[in-house]
Formats: C-alpha cells, sequence, structure tokens
C-alpha cells in the first residue's frame, strides 16, 4: 500500500480530476469557454510515474486520462504528492508549470476549470441551490470513486471490507434518483459508478431525502445518525455494513481535508 | 376481511415488518375489542409496545418470564380474547415450547405469537439468540398455523388475516431492517396459499422471509443469462401450498427451497414431503442451516455464508441445471 500522502495523491488525482468532465457537463457556460479546444494540460508528481494524469480537449470534448502525455501544452510537475495534496486541498504550493510561457493563452483558459473543482473543498459551503446541488453531484461522484481506488490501492480498512465481500450494490441517491452513484464489491473487487444501478437492488442503499439534506450529510454539517433520525437518510438494506462504510467515507474526508 | 385498515398508508419501504406488525395490530383493536397484546420484557424490541402505548389497559408485560407468558395467554383466549403474544422467537419455540405445545395448541386457543429475531437474523446475538428450529417445533404442534411473512407488507396482511383464521398462529418474521420485496400489500395475500414472484420454467425457487427477496433478484440476474427461474413465496409453511408445490414439479422438474432455518424440519422438509407423499420426485436442494449451528456475524453476511442470499441462490441454480453464470462486468474499466 502507497503512504497515506501519496493515496491521499491518487484519490485527488483519480477521483478528484475527473470531475472536471462534470462541471462542463454541468455548466454550458463554462464549457463555452472550451468549444473548439485541442489541447492537453497534465499532471504530473515528478518521479513517479503512478502519479501522472492528463486532460485531454479534442475539439471541446474533454477526456481524463491516466498516464503521461509525449507532448502536453501545459504541465503541471509536482516536487511531491505532498505538494499536490496540498494544491488540491486549497493550501499553498507552486507545482513547476511546463509550456507555461509558451502556451500562457491555454494556461489561462484552463484556469477557470480548475477553480471549478475548488467546490470540492469542505470549506466551500455554497449558498445558491444550483451550487449545492453541483456540489452533492460532485462529491458523490468523488467518494464512489474515492472508495474503490482506496481498495484498488490496498488500504487496509476498505481491503477488509472488501475482501470477502459477495457480489453487492452500494448505492447512494437523492430522492427522484438524481444525482446518484454507486459502488460495486465483489470478492475484493469494486467498481464505482454513476447513476442508479439498474441490474440488481442495493445491498445499501442511502437514500437522502433532497438535495439540501443530501447536501448537509455529505458535508458533515449534520451527523449521519441525526440525520437518520430528523428523516434526511434513509438507509435501506444493512445497517452494519452501511455504518462500516461510511466510516471509511469519514476517513476519506479525513485524508483530503 | 375488510378491515377498513389504511396500513398501506405507513411508510413502508422505510419501516420495518416487526413496526409494521406493531401499528397494525394497535390499528386492529381500534376495531376488535377482545385483541390484547402480552410481551415478556421485550415491547420495545418486539414492537408490540406501539399497542401497548394505545390500549395500555389491554397490554400485559409480564416480565422474563417466557412459560407465564403463554400459561396467561392461554387464559386470557379462553376468556374470549384474542391474545397476541410477541417474544424473540428462540423464547417463544424453545423456552416456552410446552406452554405453546400445551396451553395453546393442545386446546386450539384462538392465539397469535409473533415472533421476532428468527432464524439467523439476530446475527452478532449469537448462536443463543438465532432461531433456526422455530418452523420444525411448531408445524409439529397440531392446530397450529404457521407463516413467515417475506416483508413488511406481507407481516400487515399475515396479522390482519390471522385475527380471523381460527386457532393458534404463528408468525415469524426477522429483526427489522429487511428490505421490501412488495410494492404495496394488494397481491391477494391468503393464508396457505403461495404467491409466484418471477415466473419460470426451468426451475423453481421456493423461498420464506428475506430469502423471498432474494430469491427474485436472483432470477432477475438469471433471466439475463437466459435461465427461466419460477420464483414462490411459500409464506405459509403449515398448511403448506400443496398444489404449488405439485405444479412446480410437474412444470419445471426441479426445486430449490431457500429457509433461514435448519434444513430439517422447515420449508424443505415441507415440501419434500409433499412430493413424496404425491408420489412425484423431482430434483429437490434444501438451502439452509445444513444441520449445524449458526455461526455468529453481520446477518446479512451470514445469509451470504449459508448461501441464502441471490448469489448463493444462483450459485444453487447454476449447479443445478449444470450451467455457468457468466462474469457481467469489466472491472478494470473504471468511470
Amino acid at each position: 500500500m502507497p503512504d497515506q500522502t501519496k493515496l491521499t495523491a491518487i484519490l485527488l488525482m483519480r477521483a478528484a480530476l475527473p470531475l472536471t468532465k462534470t462541471l462542463l457537463e454541468e455548466n454550458p457556460k463554462l464549457a463555452r469557454k472550451y468549444a473548439g479546444w485541442n489541447r492537453v494540460v497534465q499532471f504530473q508528481v515528478q518521479d513517479d510515474p503512478e502519479l501522472a494524469c492528463h486532460l485531454q480537449f479534442t475539439d471541446g470534448k474533454l477526456e481524463y486520462v491516466v498516464g503521461k502525455h509525449s507532448a502536453p501544452h501545459i504541465d503541471f510537475v509536482f516536487k511531491n504528492a505532498g505538494d499536490f495534496v496540498a494544491l488540491m486541498s486549497g493550501k499553498m504550493a507552486v507545482p513547476k508549470i511546463r509550456g507555461a510561457l509558451k502556451n500562457f493563452g491555454t494556461l489561462a483558459g484552463f484556469l477557470p476549470l480548475m477553480l471549478g473543482l475548488t467546490l470540492l473543498l469542505p470549506s466551500k459551503l455554497p449558498k445558491e441551490p444550483e451550487k449545492r446541488a453541483l456540489k452533492v453531484k460532485l462529491l458523490l461522484y468523488f467518494i464512489t470513486t474515492a472508495l474503490s481506488l482506496l481498495n484498488r490501492h490496498g488500504y487496509a480498512a476498505m481491503r477488509e471490507f472488501t475482501r470477502d465481500m459477495p457480489d453487492r450494490i452500494f448505492q447512494w441517491s437523492v430522492q427522484n434518483g438524481e444525482p446518484a452513484a454507486y459502488l460495486r464489491i465483489s470478492k475484493g473487487r469494486t467498481k464505482a459508478g454513476r447513476g442508479i444501478y439498474g441490474r440488481r437492488r442495493p445491498f445499501v442503499h442511502m437514500l437522502f431525502s433532497s438535495i439540501d439534506a443530501a447536501f448537509l450529510v455529505l458535508t458533515s454539517q449534520v451527523d449521519i445518525n441525526e440525520a437518520m433520525r430528523d428523516g434526511l437518510l434513509v438507509v435501506d438494506g444493512s445497517p452494519e455494513h452501511g455504518k462500516d462504510i461510511s466510516t471509511i467515507m469519514k476517513h476519506i474526508e479525513a485524508m483530503i481535508a | 376481511m375488510s378491515t377498513g385498515l389504511t396500513y398501506h398508508t405507513y411508510d413502508t419501504d422505510h419501516m420495518t415488518p416487526a413496526e409494521i406488525y406493531g401499528h397494525v395490530l394497535a390499528e386492529l383493536a381500534e376495531e376488535r375489542k377482545e385483541i390484547v397484546g402480552l410481551t415478556a420484557d421485550l415491547a420495545k424490541s418486539t414492537k408490540i409496545g406501539k399497542f401497548g402505548s394505545k390500549f395500555p389497559h389491554r397490554f400485559f408485560n409480564v416480565g422474563i418470564a417466557e412459560q407465564n407468558l403463554f400459561g396467561m395467554a392461554a387464559g386470557l383466549a379462553l376468556a374470549g380474547f384474542i391474545p397476541f403474544v410477541s417474544t424473540f422467537a428462540v423464547f417463544a419455540s424453545l423456552r416456552a415450547g410446552e406452554q405453546v405445545r400445551t396451553d395453546i395448541c393442545y386446546m386450539n386457543l384462538n392465539c397469535k405469537i409473533i415472533a421476532t429475531h428468527s432464524g439467523i437474523s439476530f446475527g452478532q446475538a449469537g448462536s443463543t439468540h438465532h432461531c433456526t428450529e422455530d418452523l420444525a417445533v411448531m408445524r409439529s404442534f397440531p392446530n397450529m398455523t404457521v407463516i413467515a411473512p417475506a416483508d413488511g407488507y406481507e407481516t400487515a396482511n399475515a396479522v390482519i388475516a390471522c385475527v380471523d383464521h381460527p386457532g393458534p398462529v404463528y408468525i415469524r418474521i426477522g429483526r427489522g431492517f429487511e428490505q421490501t420485496v412488495y410494492t404495496g400489500p394488494d397481491y391477494g395475500f391468503q393464508i396457505g396459499k403461495a404467491v409466484t414472484m418471477h415466473e419460470g420454467s426451468d426451475i423453481t425457487v421456493m423461498a420464506i422471509g428475506p430469502c423471498v427477496l432474494h430469491a427474485v433478484e436472483a432470477a432477475k440476474r438469471l433471466k439475463e443469462q437466459g435461465i427461466s427461474v419460477r420464483v414462490l413465496n411459500m409464506h405459509t409453511i403449515k398448511p403448506i401450498d400443496k398444489e404449488a408445490v405439485l405444479a412446480a414439479v410437474n412444470d419445471t422438474r426441479r426445486i430449490i427451497t431457500v429457509e433461514p432455518h435448519n434444513i430439517y424440519g422447515g420449508l424443505g422438509s415441507a415440501v419434500a414431503e409433499t412430493i413424496v407423499e404425491a408420489g412425484k420426485a423431482c430434483r429437490l436442494k434444501r438451502l439452509g442451516l445444513q444441520d449445524e449451528f449458526a455461526i455468529v456475524g453481520y446477518t446479512d453476511d451470514l445469509y451470504s455464508y449459508y448461501k441464502l442470499d441471490d448469489n448463493g441462490i444462483m450459485e444453487a441454480v447454476a449447479e443445478m441445471l449444470e450451467v455457468e453464470v457468466e462474469e457481467d462486468e469489466d472491472w478494470e474499466n473504471e468511470i
């Protein structure tokens, strides 16, 4: 298993950065800024091939790709995993930015998208309903992918949780279905997905009564037990496994705080 | 019977069978003055406390004295009341087994037993509190009707139906937290009549309690792979629906029974007896505890361990049909 800092970097690189695509899907005004773009923006931690990814814009369409690109237009190079975590957590860290002078327009154009990701930060508690809804969606997508990544990278608590587990679906959703995300687990394997898993009933379904309810719980403004008592959250299915996975979700929260 | 009840307006999706039982009983008792409630210090856990709060003068907590509990219920039944007795299944069927047999069944008294935390549903409470023998015990008592509802809706239906069903009735439910399989109460519940939950022609899975939902889920997934599974909810174990069992033998020739109970004396045995007595033959597999005391763990993990969940049922079906269930996921291709 990688050390805690590297693991946190992996979560942020592979679960948070891909959400730039969601930001564009959800914000047409922002998406218009990238119309027709054919650019590659790369993030990497120096000398660590596991910590590299790039965002590839093709005619304005964004794809997240794991690993290095041969010729990125902008290349954010961090000295170590800690610097990358710091930047992604809203703290001070200055990476080397290769291509900044040559492709300054790309760098300047890309920054609003990165700023959009700051919505994920625990300190960001927007009042506007649309932003709250977006934050809930980003958090659900982030958490489910991060849980799967923890498993894939050997995080002990998650490995223990999944190791002997038969094929089961853990679903999170807001009443009426949107947004929703799920995690499938089967004998030590995991796979995160978005939307409602349609092929079988969830083993545990955490159903928030509204976007605001989800917002309050996912941003830890309301404790899960209080949320259940007050009808903000219903946990349908195994209460023990619901509790266990919620505990691991708390680990993620602590890692990225 | 029309009771004029509106139990379906409860938030059944989010209420446990035990909670629904508590609500339904409290409503029934509004109209039926002869209903009384009894428990042995488990009013809260078994949810009969809801009835007790509403009708304190018709509710008796006898303390931790299960034998007295059933003796007292017998006396109340002889006096013309309809006692609803609630305690954990292990106490109703084992600790007070003699009182249920001699005080209640021997006299064919109109006494209704609601046994909660049955089977392996008590998970971490351990083997002393699991109850995987109650169906065998209760089935063997003359006059006793034995019901194991699939979910909260069915629990409500069973409680309502048993009021006017003569003689003793044993209704076996779980610890709560069981998921619902029905979307409403109006599917034609009748004591002694199995419910077809999923049509199929290759094999029949007969299940009780929470295993009904698992069987339905398994059938849906197997259908995607071209395997046609009939699922029967055998909510009444005694009297068993012989017609449904023999139709399954005739139509599918292969039967799997699924029950959170020892394979001896419960649903599997009742089905096997029916088949043999009719002079029929078919392949039969009984999923349940293979004559052992249950291990201790999370309830749902025990269902999985004993292959009583959807994965276990799929595996048993595939084994009996001698087919392989295909992998349906590309695990590497994450978002």
